[in-house]
C-alpha cells in the first residue's frame, strides 16, 4: 500500500496526455454510445481490440466533464489492483517471506518495464490492464476453485483479448498454471478459456479476416540503432524472420538483463560514445545479479526433484509469460509489451530472495553469511535506486505532458486536427486548462547529478 | 514521509519552484509561461533571470528573449499564440538575437510574425547581457 499510494500521488498530478489519448478521447465524444464504439471496433484491420475504444468511451460519459478524475482516478484504481493481487500472490506467511516481499515489490515497481504501467495511458494504460488480468488470473488459479472461479477466468479472458493482443498471457498463465500444479481452475475451466481462445482466432483470422500489422507499420530497436518504420521494410523485408528472431531475443532479454532496451542495445551506445552512467550500468547489474540467483534457486530445485513450492508454480508461470510475451512482441519489441513478463519476473525475484534468506539464516559459517548478506544488501539497494527513478521519470513525463497541452492548440493546426465542431473545441481547452493549472516541477531546476542516476 | 508530506502540505518532490515569465522561458517551461499570460502577466514585460543562466550575474530580459536565448522555439511558439505581428522593435530584436543563436526553426516562427514592411538591419545590435 506505501508503494501503491506513492505511484498513485505521482499518478495523480500526470496530466493526461495530449499524443495517443486527445484524439481517442475525442472520439469518445462523438460516439453515441459504448456499445457503438465497441461493435465498431470489429471493423479494424491489423488489431482486433473492440473494447479497448469502448472502456475509454464509458469512462468518458461516467466524468459528466471530469475527465482527470475518470482517467487518472481509473489508472490508480488498477494500479492499487496491481498491488494487491500481486501482494496476495506471494502468499506471505513468515518474516523472511515479508522480507523477500519487500525485495519483491522493489524488483517489480525498479524493472524497467514497470515504467510502461504508469508513464503513458491512451487515455486509459491498458498494458497496466493486462497485467492486472494475469494477476487476478494467477490468484484465481491460486484460490480454493469452484464453478465462480472457471467463469471468472474465462469473463477476464474474454476482456482481456479483446482489450488488446497481449490479452492472450491470460491463456497463457491459466495453463501454465495448471500444468505447474495449481488447481483452482478445474480442468472444464481451462478447457473453457482454451475454448474461448480458439473462437478468438476464428473470430480474428477466419471471421473478421483482421489479420495481424505489417512490418513496415512502425519504429523499432536493431542493435545500436531506432530504424524508422521504411527502413525496416527495406532491410528485413525480404527476410522477416532475422527481424522477427532479433526481436524475440530481445524481448526476453530485457526483462532477464534489462538489456536492450525497446530493441536497442543502450549500454553497448553508451560504451561506445563514452555517456557510461549509473542509470545505465546499474539496472544491468541489478538484473544480471538477480537473473543469476533465480537461475540459481531453480537450478537447485531442479536437482533435488523435490515437489514444486509456490514460489517456484509462480516462477514456471513466469517463464511461461516470459515466452509467450517475447513470442508476442516478434513484429516489434517494446518495453511495455514485455511489462507482464516483468510481474512475474519479481514473482520469481521473491521466491529466489526467501531461498537465499533461509539459506543464509539457517548457514553455520558466519564468514559466508556475511558475504551473501552484503551482496543481498548492495543488490537491494541497486533495485531500490531503480525503484526511486520511477518517481523520477513521472515528473519527467508530467513536465513534458503538460507542455504538450501548453503548445496543444499550435500542434492541433499545424496538422489540420482543430477539432470541426465547437464541443469538441471545448474539451481540448478543458483538456488543457487543467494540464496547465497542476503543480509540476521542472526537472531542468534539479540539480545535474540527477540525470546521472535516473532514467528521465 | 514525502506522501505523508504531500497530502498535509507541500509534497517535496513535486513543488513547483517560483519562477517569473521570462525565467518560465529560459527553463524550457512553455506550460508555466502560457499560464501565467494565461493569468494576464505582461509577455512583453523584462524580468530578472537569476545568475548562473545567461551569465554569472542576473539579467533583465523579456520572456520572448530568454525563449530565444535558450534556444527554445516551443516556448518561442506558446509566447507569440494568437499574435498577429510583433511590433518593429521587438521584432527585429527578438530575429538579430535569434541571428546569434544560430537557430532556423526560431527564426522560421519570428517571420510569421513579421511586422509589415520591416527590414532585417542588425548591424550594431548588442545582446541584453
Amino acid at each position: 500500500l506505501t508503494f501503491a499510494g506513492a505511484l498513485s500521488y505521482d499518478l495523480w498530478h500526470l496530466p493526461v496526455q495530449v499524443s495517443d489519448s486527445l484524439g481517442e478521447i475525442l472520439e469518445a465524444q462523438q460516439s453515441p454510445s459504448a456499445w457503438s464504439t465497441f461493435t465498431r471496433g470489429f471493423g479494424s484491420s491489423g488489431y482486433l481490440r473492440p473494447l479497448r475504444l469502448a472502456q475509454i468511451k464509458a469512462l468518458f460519459d461516467l466524468s459528466h466533464g471530469r475527465y482527470r478524475l475518470a482517467y487518472r482516478g481509473f489508472h490508480i484504481a488498477l494500479l492499487v489492483a496491481l498491488f494487491i493481487l500481486f501482494a496476495r500472490a506471494l502468499r506471505v506467511g513468515s518474516t523472511t517471506e515479508l522480507a523477500a516481499a519487500s525485495f519483491g515489490l522493489t524488483v517489480l515497481v525498479g524493472l524497467h518495464t514497470f515504467a510502461g504501467l504508469v508513464r503513458e495511458a491512451f487515455p486509459i494504460n491498458h498494458f497496466l490492464e493486462i497485467a492486472v488480468a494475469c494477476l487476478a488470473a494467477l490468484n484465481l488459479a491460486q484460490s480454493r476453485g469452484g464453478w465462480h472461479v472457471d467463469v471468472a477466468a474465462a469473463v477476464l479472458f474474454v476482456a482481456a483479448v479483446l482489450t488488446l493482443e497481449s490479452g492472450l498471457l491470460v491463456w497463457v498463465v491459466i495453463v501454465a498454471a495448471r500444468i505447474s500444479g495449481l488447481r483452482g481452475l478445474s480442468t472444464r475451466g481451462v478447457a473453457l478459456v482454451s475454448a474461448l481462445l480458439a473462437g478468438y482466432f476464428v473470430l480474428r483470422f477466419g471471421y473478421l479476416a483482421t489479420g495481424v500489422p505489417d512490418l513496415a507499420e512502425r519504429s523499432a530497436g536493431f542493435m545500436l540503432e531506432r530504424l524508422e518504420a521504411h527502413e525496416v521494410q527495406r532491410r528485413f523485408g525480404d527476410a522477416p524472420s532475422v527481424f522477427y528472431a532479433y526481436n524475440v531475443a530481445a524481448s526476453v532479454l530485457s526483462v532477464l538483463a534489462a538489456e536492450p532496451r525497446d530493441g536497442v542495445l543502450v549500454t553497448a551506445l553508451a560504451w561506445r560514445d563514452g555517456a557510461l552512467a549509473p542509470r545505465i550500468v546499474l539496472p544491468v547489474a541489478a538484473s544480471v545479479a538477480t537473473t543469476t540467483l533465480i537461475f540459481w534457486w531453480g537450478w537447485s530445485a531442479w536437482r533435488k526433484r523435490a515437489p514444486l513450492s509456490p514460489a517456484h508454480r509462480m516462477a514456471v508461470i513466469g517463464a511461461a509469460v516470459l515466452a509467450a510475451s517475447a513470442a508476442l512482441s516478434f513484429a516489434y519489441t517494446k518495453d511495455e509489451i514485455m511489462a507482464v513478463a516483468g510481474v512475474f519476473y519479481a514473482l520469481a525475484a521473491f521466491g529466489a530472495a526467501c531461498a537465499v534468506i533461509e539459506r543464509v539464516g539457517s548457514s553455520r559459517r558466519v564468514g559466508s553469511a556475511l558475504v551473501v548478506s552484503t551482496l543481498l544488501l548492495a543488490g537491494s539497494s541497486a533495485w531500490a535506486l531503480r525503484a526511486l527513478s520511477i518517481d523520477h521519470r513521472l515528473r519527467y513525463q508530467a513536465f513534458r505532458v503538460r507542455n504538450d497541452w501548453a503548445e496543444v492548440h499550435i500542434t492541433l493546426a499545424s496538422e489540420d486536427r482543430v477539432p470541426r465542431d465547437e464541443r469538441g473545441r471545448q474539451l481540448v481547452d478543458a483538456l488543457r486548462t487543467t494540464a496547465l493549472d497542476m503543480p509540476v516541477p521542472n526537472p531542468h531546476l534539479l540539480p545535474a547529478w540527477n540525470g546521472r542516476w535516473f532514467d528521465d | 514521509v514525502s506522501l505523508a508530506l504531500g497530502t498535509v502540505a507541500e509534497h517535496p518532490l513535486w513543488r513547483e519552484e517560483p519562477v517569473n515569465m521570462s525565467e518560465a522561458a529560459a527553463f524550457r517551461d512553455p506550460a508555466r509561461v502560457a499560464r501565467l499570460r494565461r493569468d494576464g502577466e505582461d509577455p512583453a514585460a523584462r524580468r530578472l533571470v537569476r545568475p548562473g543562466v545567461f551569465a554569472p550575474g542576473r539579467v533583465l530580459v523579456t520572456p520572448l528573449q530568454a525563449a530565444i536565448a535558450s534556444d527554445r522555439p516551443e516556448v518561442v511558439g506558446v509566447l507569440l499564440e494568437g499574435v498577429e505581428a510583433l511590433d518593429p522593435p521587438t521584432w527585429r530584436d527578438a530575429m538579430c538575437l535569434a541571428g546569434t543563436i544560430r537557430d532556423d526553426e526560431v527564426e522560421t516562427i519570428l517571420e510569421r510574425h513579421r511586422p509589415g514592411g520591416v527590414e532585417l538591419v542588425c548591424s550594431g545590435y548588442v545582446r541584453p547581457w
